[in-house]
């Protein structure tokens, strides 16, 4: 929201996707089909130049990914809104020239980046971010399994000169490989964010996660005083338990500010104490207009279907994320 | 949680789901309902209790008291989907708390599987909608409700044809095995003056007894009524 308001504003997305698409969620699935409609398996870069003085789409296209992937791109502008899309299957390569790319476009404000798997993209991404000194919007999405402590360690990295970074989002698919060595990795990148207004971190299918890793994450979240948006989402996390919701109250009473709040857990650990735990902590937020808590049981849900319809198993399973 | 939420009284929108939560119990919407009380400047609430079959409705007739203060709610979500042990009794007090949200712009019920309710419930509904003179937009879900006729429907059409302010409906009776082509012409008629109307959908999936005569008719006479404002009308079977 901030940044439309900003006329010289240069928003620049970055999407690789993989056959594999169906593992990530349906909230990420509607994401990408909604700005990315034509091809899933492809490379695509959106920029906005809006009042900037407009580089003829060729010439924009070859400085992003070179003259050697011109043949693979289909390029389309809408208005000032400029989009490519690359097909190539060696995404690391292909990745790498977006990276080099990216080294000349310093006045990027807005970077959205999802990996397919096997590529650590955080490695070839670090120095470039550090470049990029007037980013306001960072999202990305971590590679389905691939994501380690190393890799959050390198965020940590990145995370430290992104001084102007008003809005970060971080979504994570069955990254069972990051323990609380990583959380607090993660932790410490956030402290560095004092301008942060707007935070999303998503969790999906990490099993490992429990009421340790939360409480990590709360407290780097404390120190990030000017939030305004909180979005926290551990679907499908199941060995979270009302210690859990009771580490993140215990934080809010440094949000005094938050107009939104965003909360999704599995509930099968969680009971009326938990819930009590965490309303006992929304009384600071004096500010809070826009409230959404969710303590769905998926799993229950889906094994509920499977059960029930046995002879369509096979047909929610391939579906499972398309439904 | 009730007692936090409550003092949140610049709360706008509020959305709380609890699908399937094994170890949270029906006292939690009673809790709930009172904590929603003095949140009187909610304007938007969705809530999400599909398949807990621990909501009676008591738990129903709780929340519409929690909600009979909230005068400035404009859009208003309910999922109780596989509630199962709602029946007439649940469509009683739904009726009761809609006549006190007459601000009401969107609603949208999802009532999937209450298995029990009848043609007398749907009465209780038609009293309750029909005094929502404001709304823009309804969507109600009553797929696997096998017990509902075009009594049911009969009773349906006569509250929507007092909102002369729609431009979207949506109705699903998916698997409502005793509707007829007749329900359909009672639709018509509930329909056919409601000249604001832009997207009819409506779902009658595995309805056995509604033919493609009933659903040619339904779409061609509300065609022929509505005219050049009405932009989408889709029929699912």
């Amino acid at each position: 929201m901030f940044h439309q308001n900003n006329s010289s504003i240069l928003d620049f997305n970055c999407q690789i996707n993989s056959k594999d698409i169906k593992q990530t969620s349906k909230k990420n699935i509607e994401s990408s089909m909604t700005s990315l409609p034509e091809i899933q398996t492809a490379l695509t870069v959106k920029m906005d130049f809006e009042n900037k003085k407009i580089k003829p789409i060729k010439n924009a296209a070859t400085e992003l990914f070179g003259s050697e992937l011109q043949s693979h791109l289909i390029k389309r502008r809408q208005g000032t809104v400029w989009q490519f899309t690359a097909t190539a299957k060696d995404y690391e390569k292909v990745f790498k020239r977006i990276i080099l790319g990216l080294k000349s476009q310093k006045q990027v404000r807005k970077l959205w980046i999802k990996l397919p798997n096997k590529i650590n993209g955080l490695h070839y991404l670090n120095p470039v971010i550090k470049k990029l000194t007037v980013l306001k919007y960072l999202s990305f999405v971590f590679p389905t399994n691939d994501a380690t402590n190393a890799e959050l360690c390198s965020l940590r990295k990145s995370l430290q000169t992104c001084h102007s970074l008003q809005h970060l989002s971080l979504y994570f698919f069955s990254c069972n490989n990051i323990t609380n060595v990583g959380m607090k990795y993660l932790r410490k990148g956030l402290e560095y964010l004092q301008s942060l207004q707007e935070i999303s971190l998503e969790f999906y299918n990490y099993f490992k996660i429990t009421d340790a890793e939360v409480n990590t994450l709360r407290q780097g979240l404390q120190k990030l005083s000017s939030l305004r948006s909180i979005c926290l989402s551990f679907e499908s996390c199941r060995l979270i338990t009302d210690a859990g919701l009771n580490f993140l109250s215990q934080g809010f009473h440094t949000f005094t500010s938050l107009q939104k709040i965003d909360l999704t857990f599995d509930c099968g650990r969680i009971t009326d104490a938990g819930l009590d735990a965490l309303g006992q902590g929304l009384h600071h937020f004096h500010s809070l207009q826009d409230l959404s808590l969710r303590f769905d049981s998926y799993h229950r849900y889906w094994t509920r279907i499977f059960e029930s319809r046995p002879s369509d198993g096979h047909f929610f399973r391939k579906n499972l994320f398309v439904i | 949680m009730s007692q936090g939420l409550q003092t949140v009284t610049s709360l706008g929108k509020i959305s709380l789901s609890f699908k399937l939560c094994p170890k949270v119990s029906d006292i939690g919407l009673h809790s709930l309902a009172q904590a929603l009380g003095p949140l009187t400047s909610l304007q938007d609430v969705t809530l999400n209790f599909s398949s807990w079959q621990k909501v009676k409705a008591a738990g129903l007739n709780a929340l519409r008291k929690g909600l009979q203060s909230i005068t400035s709610l404009k859009n208003l979500s309910l999922k109780f989907d596989g509630c199962s042990q709602m029946g007439d009794t649940g469509l009683f007090y739904l009726k009761q708390g809609l006549q006190t949200l007459l601000s009401l712009q969107n609603l949208s019920l999802n009532l999937t599987r209450w298995r029990e309710i009848t043609d007398s419930g749907l009465g209780y509904l038609k009293e309750g909608l029909q005094s929502l003179t404001s709304l823009q937009q309804i969507s109600l879900n009553f797929s696997m409700c096998g017990k509902i006729t075009d009594k049911g429907l009969n009773h349906l059409s006569q509250s929507l044809q007092k909102l002369s302010s729609l431009q979207e409906i949506s109705l699903k009776f998916s698997f409502c095995e005793m509707m007829t082509d007749d329900g359909l012409g009672h639709l018509i008629k509930g329909l056919q003056d409601l000249t604001s109307l832009q997207k009819i959908s409506l779902d009658c999936f595995s309805c056995p007894k509604i033919t493609s005569v009933g659903r040619d008719r339904l779409k061609g006479e509300l065609q022929m009524k509505l005219g050049s404002s009405l932009k989408s009308i889709h029929f699912s079977s």
